[in-house]
């Protein structure tokens, strides 16, 4: 390879190598800055992974849609779940559509199985919450006493645009998550 | 005091001079004895491992410590920061590059920090946002980031890290669905590298590492892509058939002239899984297996094939490579290569005597060929006076024999029988062999 072939090469490379978390950073920098934000409850546990740390796990409560289309939905086919917000101020999913609805927020997710109601489950990609080493299973334990005295009270807020979310805060008790945590050892 | 340094490169020159006929191989073994063992290769010096290591651990450290996930870092912090560890090795491989071109150590170095240093950079990117999706998804944007290092430097452990992260992408992949096979398409992707690499002289010390650790990983992502495929019909006994004998047969055609057992990566291998294979198809509760599949449900193979062509298209492409590799070899009359890389001819018989209800049959039909390469080794190692092969042939002959004599499905009186009939023609056959020395030496 001559060196100018290599230079350049070097320099797509460096680019490239730049750009994808440049391309990561800024879709979501634009999601929460300027999508819409839904409160979705949700059930945090504490797992870890190798590489990128500690964090709580999340399960979205109700994560399924009405499918009005008479044909099935293929597993993992990609869907777009409308959202409405309820009387008591969270989120949940209206209606899948194999095309992007027009008047209504939405989010751009793969389907699941069908359920027993004629709509279908949603496999979301909010699936993780990470957290300073030492503090997620202080987040988790905050949960399992809140739960326990009957107020399943842990959500999280999505900033959505164009389909797609960023989850901007963990709250449990109604207060950030940081904040429930901030006296714990790690 | 002997430089090891031109020792290393005389060795990779060796094969490459002997094939080309201006050394005969014995002028070559020696000159091997002549200079005895290099001190490791060119690239496999103190500095290059001390670099290597020290810049593993360096990246590893760097990746652990943005894992803790500080509290502190506002997320504008964090964006920023994500980019300091592949900006900074971005820098120390332009270096190593440019400044230091001749040296092996520093491209090794460089190229194994910038690697992890993009594994920090994206896990920091996830942890701030949140981004969902497992491991496994991780492992495909950090190898992908990774790949034109490899291409770029040229240095091997980037092209090891990639094999790696590939591998270990499609074990993550092991519950999910067919997009496993990208396995391949991410494989095909540094084949070239490997190939240029090769071309000149493959017992350079950089094709020869990836040849060991390409046969090493490469049944683990087989295994892991194909499981669809796998689980049917005694596909997976043809596969792995195919895919022992492609390595070893493609080991003899492209590392033939390897001298050390270093310079045979792909046979010695290959040669190991063909035995290790033929041991697991000499029981008949391995055909007796398939033959239930079979009776099950006859039509589950058109339907997994309807569900899956690319899965049975790759298969098929390995069986058509073994075929290629193994035709090929009948016009170098090297008989016992030719045998030891036929074993998925034998399991193919094997399978047809099965699924006409004698998976007895099929199960003798292996024993004679397993046994048969013991025997042939043997003979071969003795003929030559190579200890190796002795020695391989022996072990191969211990193997069989111990998992025969414990092997329970079959009775004893039948398995007692089979053991005298053979130990006494071997005795008969030794008797003959000192009678006719004692005729010809008199």
């Amino acid at each position: 390879m001559t060196s100018k072939a290599r230079l350049w090469l070097f320099a797509a490379m460096a680019l490239l190598q730049l750009a994808a978390p440049a391309g990561m950073i800024l879709s979501r920098e634009r999601t929460l800055a300027q999508g819409e934000a839904f409160k979705f409850r949700t059930a945090p546990v504490d797992p870890y992974d190798a590489f990128r740390g500690r964090y709580v796990s999340l399960r979205i409560e109700n994560a399924e849609a009405a499918w009005p289309q008479a044909k099935a939905a293929a597993y993992g086919q990609t869907v777009y779940a409308t959202i409405e917000t309820g009387d008591d101020g969270f989120a949940r999913f209206g209606a899948a559509f194999p095309s992007r609805p027009k008047d209504k927020p939405y989010l751009k997710v793969q389907a699941g199985v069908a359920n027993d109601k004629g709509g279908i489950s949603l496999e979301l990609p909010f699936d993780r919450f990470y957290m300073e080493e030492g503090k997620a299973p202080a987040a988790e334990k905050a949960y399992q006493e809140h739960n326990r005295r009957g107020a399943q009270d842990a959500y999280v807020v999505l900033r959505v645009l164009d389909g797609a979310g960023v989850i901007e805060n963990l709250f449990v008790g109604g207060r950030p998550i940081a904040e429930v945590t901030a006296g714990a050892k790690p | 005091m002997r430089d090891q340094k031109h020792i290393a490169w005389l060795y990779e020159q060796l094969p490459g001079l002997v094939s080309d006929g201006t050394l005969t191989s014995e002028a070559a073994q020696r000159l091997r004895q002549r200079y005895g063992e290099a001190e490791g290769g060119r690239g496999l010096q103190a500095a290059t491992l001390f670099g290597v290591l020290g810049a593993v651990l360096v990246g590893g450290g760097i990746i652990l410590l943005l894992a803790h996930n500080w509290d502190e870092f506002s997320r504008t912090t964090r964006a920023a920061l994500s980019f300091a560890p592949p900006v900074l090795a971005q820098a120390i491989a332009a270096f190593a590059l440019w400044r230091k071109p001749e040296s092996v150590a520093w491209r090794e170095g460089a190229g194994a920090f910038l690697t992890l240093a993009i594994g920090a950079s994206i896990a920091l990117v996830a942890q701030t946002y949140n981004i969902g999706g497992d491991v496994g998804d991780f492992l495909l944007t950090w190898s992908l980031l990774a790949l034109p290092i490899v291409y770029v430097t040229p240095a091997i452990i980037p092209a090891l890290l990639y094999l790696i992260g590939i591998t270990a992408w499609g074990g993550a992949r092991w519950t999910s669905d067919a997009d496993a096979l990208g396995y391949f398409v991410l494989l095909a992707l540094i084949l070239p590298w490997w190939l240029f690499e090769a071309k000149d002289n493959p017992y350079r010390p950089r094709p020869l590492i990836f040849a060991w650790a390409f046969a090493l990983l490469l049944p683990y992502g087989v295994t892991a892509s194909l499981h669809d495929a796998f689980d049917l019909q005694g596909v997976w006994m043809l596969l792995s058939g195919a895919i022992a004998g492609a390595l070893f047969l493609a080991g003899r055609r492209f590392w033939g002239e390897g001298l050390s057992r270093m310079q045979k990566p792909l046979q010695t291998l290959g040669a190991l899984a063909v035995v290790v294979l033929a041991l697991v198809f000499s029981f008949e509760d391995t055909w007796r297996t398939q033959m239930r599949d079979w009776t099950v449900d006859a039509s589950a193979f058109k339907h997994a094939l309807s569900a899956n062509p690319i899965a049975f298209a790759i298969v098929a492409f390995w069986l058509l490579l073994w075929l290629a590799l193994w035709i090929d070899s009948l016009r170098f009359k090297d008989w016992a290569r030719t045998f030891l890389g036929a074993l998925p001819i034998f399991v193919a018989l094997g399978l047809v005597l099965t699924r006409f209800d004698y998976p007895l049959a099929a199960m003798l039909l292996l024993n004679v060929y397993i046994f048969a390469l013991g025997v042939g080794t043997l003979l071969a190692g003795l003929g030559e006076q190579s200890l190796g092969r002795v020695n391989s042939g022996m072990l191969i002959l211990a193997a069989v024999i111990l998992v025969r004599f414990f092997d329970a499905d079959i009775g004893f009186i039948a398995r007692g029988l089979a053991f005298i009939a053979l130990g006494a023609g071997f005795l008969i056959v030794n008797l003959a062999m000192i009678r006719r020395r004692g005729a010809a030496e008199p």
